[in-house]
């Protein structure tokens, strides 16, 4: 069956009412689950398991899907409106996105996140609908050096998230990469800086760090002010909520690259949507008629991130039901989904289950479709929820934020955590130390840390390794241009600096 | 103004939920309910926990219960965590846990451990699960023999990719590497994925495993069996030759294996009812598809005999762990 013929038959099997009731309770439990922190789509999915091993494989799995990337839709609302990134893909979204919502421009901000999810969800299927053959082997012959190649060139991306100061971005990737070590090393067993706590065997929950250096640190710069002024400053024109047309035109070629930056990255097991959130950001930047703009609330920095972390959706599709390899916290609860309904998920499920997998696919559009509806029209909303008076609204982020770090794994311990991390957060800002770098190195942290170890042991310690794979040669010849261009870039705009002080 | 209200609905369903948890946390034991509740130390998705669901859905749908049991899901600490959970509800007639080796290892490579396995209540080791020796499709490899000639020509460039160096496969690489007189590297990965990626890829030589995690890549052409540790042949794999056949002495590897135990200090009565249950399971057409499948050897071990299995495991485990220089807890 070639994919044209797989989808239209799909789709025919999808839109049956039972199956679009389900696709619509998915993603509307998804965006709920996806908004609040902590809740996360594995969690929901396993809530429901007993429910939807009842169903068909095809209807229980349409549903499955649709909390999957409906939470993604989700996702974006406590980053933009609360600075809460709920998930390490959203935590580029917290930089512009809050900076949006700061300057009452909230709706526009997640105006254009609904758009942006719906324009990349879309590209994500289409990827999967039509290259996801060729796109497995890609995600085949990623191994270890090829990883760490990645880790590399992402990490020096990363330190361009850093805005003014690159010294103060070094350092918050540093911290990142050190908390990051916290745990049990994967290769000796020997715990690494737990201080034999068995709560940190193993290693610090990304909820905890995230939601504590974002979150609660702003909280507490916030109520040091001390002033009664309003935090944001809130349009009444219901118009002015929504984004403009000018605004989406503006933002739509960073939603196209962000669609296909999630999708190619997004096939890659392991940091995917983490990963091409901030690539498809910084080239945003990077190719931005106003780069100024960004990091002080630009809308193409906030189309960037979700577009890719959405048709990340589709990517990490293409492993999960290609070669039954998820490749993702919520892919792996997926396989266990398709395991119960003895559907054995590995190369041979497109050939032997197309009825069971067609109609997942072609719901995938659907599903697209109905997020973007139910969305938009909640935007003003959301957006007027920042009238609310800080008195309010800081205990409610306070309630949030320590709920939805218990709920991960109920410990208390964690909570503990928050709190440090909040301080941490606190004594950052007062700092001028950029967070997101931190956050950002403490994901990647582990992944390149174990790509280069395994390298290293495939390879006798030889480092030549690295230029001996095609793929990860390219990439390190990438990064090498890229620190190039980063220096060369940097004295051109100290010398126009220069130039301007003269004149 | 429905999402607001749908919002608050959830908010106030997590709040209840979180509320219980907490509840369900101080109030120990004393319940005396007979509402049943199956821990696993996988989150969902885990091979424990999809296989503890599957075990479940057996009993349900051949009668043996007339309710699905809930699975709850403690992944803290890689089983530590779990039997925190268990062992905070001493007592209860109602909780179960779906054990794995893990939940011998970890407890172990802990200086000041509060909780260890055995302290929970033994009901049935329903089954092990022999590993298997898998390669690419297209290795040289034929038998594990071919491959243990070869490591020990050439020491120490071979590969073996798997979990982490506490796990079972990497146990038993230390057991065969020591009897057989051969040296092969080790490569950890987080994941089965890409463990199995590496064997595709070239980058490793063998991967052990459990055979249904390789099972479909092996009927898709990917991977091949060249061998099954312990002296069983496999129904999945029936061509399949085991080590001993292959003059490769493998009594001394740590097995794994997937059992039930309950609360410590559970009551007699309701031991016997989850033993009588596992008795009917095992002998239930849906659990034999399922052992096939998964390439598990049913046991049904109880009393006795389950007890003193687990002994003989703690006993490998532990020097294997303190051959490692990880075993902290004496």
């Amino acid at each position: 069956m070639n994919a044209l013929d797989g989808l239209l038959s799909g789709l025919e099997a999808a839109i049956t009412p039972n199956n679009l009731l389900w696709l619509l309770v998915g993603c509307l439990l998804g965006t709920l689950v996806g908004i609040l922190p902590g809740l996360g789509p594995p969690a929901t999915i396993s809530i429901l398991l007993p429910l939807a091993t009842g169903f068909d494989p095809a209807t229980g799995l349409i549903m499955m899907a649709g909390i999957y990337y409906g939470a993604k839709y989700g996702g974006s609302t406590t980053s933009i409106l609360l600075n809460i990134p709920g998930e390490s893909s959203s935590v580029v979204t917290c930089i512009d996105g809050y900076q949006m919502a700061k300057q009452g421009r909230a709706g526009k901000a997640l105006g254009i996140a609904a758009i942006a999810s719906f324009v990349a969800g879309t590209i994500g299927v289409i990827g999967l609908t039509f290259l996801a053959p060729v796109m497995a082997n890609v995600a085949v012959s990623f191994g270890p050096p090829e990883y760490s190649a990645l880790m590399v060139f992402a990490l020096l991306l990363v330190i361009m998230l850093a805005g003014e100061s690159m010294l103060k971005g070094f350092i918050a990737m540093f911290i990142g990469l050190f908390l990051s070590t916290v745990g049990t090393d994967l290769f000796s067993g020997q715990p690494r800086f737990t201080g034999d706590q068995i709560e940190l065997a193993g290693g610090i929950e990304f909820i905890a760090l995230s939601v504590g250096i974002f979150a609660i640190g702003e909280v507490l710069v916030n109520i040091e002010d001390k002033t009664e002024k309003q935090l944001f400053t809130v349009p009444s024109k219901l118009r002015e909520l929504l984004p403009s047309r000018a605004d989406i035109r503006k933002s739509t070629p960073a939603m196209l690259q962000g669609g296909i930056v999630g999708f190619l990255i997004g096939i890659l097991p392991g940091a995917g949507s983490t990963v091409a959130s901030f690539v498809s950001y910084i080239i945003a930047k990077r190719t931005s008629k106003h780069p100024e703009e960004f990091g002080k609330g630009s809308i193409e920095g906030v189309a960037a991130p979700e577009a890719a972390n959405n048709s990340e959706a589709g990517g990490a599709m293409v492993p999960l039901l290609t070669m039954g390899i998820p490749g993702s916290g919520t892919g792996a609860v997926l396989l266990g989904a398709l395991v119960l309904y003895g559907l054995n998920p590995g190369p041979l499920l497109f050939q032997e289950h197309s009825d069971v997998v067609w109609p997942i696919i072609a719901s995938m559009y659907l599903g697209n479709i109905a997020l973007l509806v139910m969305n938009l029209p909640m935007v003003p909303l959301f957006a007027k929820l920042l009238h609310t008076p800080y008195k309010v609204l800081y205990p409610a982020i306070l309630l949030i934020s320590v709920v939805g770090v218990y709920s991960v794994n109920f410990s208390i311990f964690d909570v503990g955590l928050l709190v440090m991390f909040g301080l941490l957060g606190y004594v950052m800002r007062k700092l001028d130390i950029p967070p997101a770098p931190l956050v950002l190195a403490f994901v990647l942290g582990p992944i390149a840390e174990n790509a280069i170890r395994q390298s290293l042991l495939l390879s006798d310690n030889s480092p030549i390794i690295y230029l001996q794979r095609p793929i990860s040669a390219v990439l390190i010849g990438l990064a090498v241009v890229l620190l190039i261009a980063l220096t060369f870039g940097r004295s051109r705009k100290v010398r126009e600096q220069v130039i301007e002080i003269d004149a | 103004m429905i999402r607001i209200r749908k919002l608050v609905v959830i908010a106030a369903a997590i709040v209840a939920l979180t509320a219980a948890a907490a509840c369900g946390s101080s109030g120990s034991g004393s319940s005396g309910s007979s509402a049943v509740e199956v821990v696993t130390h996988n989150a969902v998705g885990g091979g424990s926990d999809v296989f503890t669901r599957q075990m479940i859905k057996v009993m349900y749908e051949s009668k043996i219960i007339n309710k699905q049991w809930p699975v709850r899901n403690v992944p803290a600490g890689d089983s530590i965590g779990a039997m925190s959970y268990m062992i905070e509800r001493s007592g209860n007639p109602g909780l179960i846990a779906q054990v794995t080796p893990t939940w011998l290892a970890t407890p172990m490579t802990l200086a000041k451990s509060q909780v260890s396995l055995a302290k929970l209540t033994p009901i049935s080791l329903v089954a092990t699960e022999p590993q298997v020796i898998v390669t690419s499709a297209s290795s040289p490899f034929n038998t594990f023999a071919d491959f243990v000639k070869a490591a020990k020509d050439r020491p120490d460039t071979l590969v073996q990719s798997g979990g982490s160096s506490t796990a079972n496969d990497a146990l038993t690489r230390l057991v065969l590497q020591d009897t057989l007189g051969a040296r092969w590297k080790f490569l950890s990965f987080e994941d089965t994925g890409s463990r199995i990626t590496a064997l595709i890829r070239n980058d490793a030589n063998i991967m052990l495993g459990s055979a249904s995690d390789v099972s479909e890549q092996v009927r898709a052409g990917q991977l091949k069996v060249i061998g099954v540790i312990g002296s069983e042949r496999l129904e999945i794999f029936p061509d399949v030759s085991t080590t001993e056949e292959q003059g490769i002495d493998s009594a001394k590897v740590p097995v794994q294996f997937r059992a039930v135990m309950g609360a410590p200090d559970m009551p007699a009565d309701a031991i016997q009812g989850f033993q009588d249950d596992l008795s009917k399971m095992v002998e239930t057409e849906g659990w034999k598809t399922l052992a096939k499948d998964n390439g598990l050897v049913t046991q049904n071990l109880q009393d006795d005999k389950f007890t003193s299995y687990l002994q003989d495991q703690t006993n490998i485990v532990g020097g294997l762990l303190a051959g490692l220089g990880l075993r902290k807890d004496q």
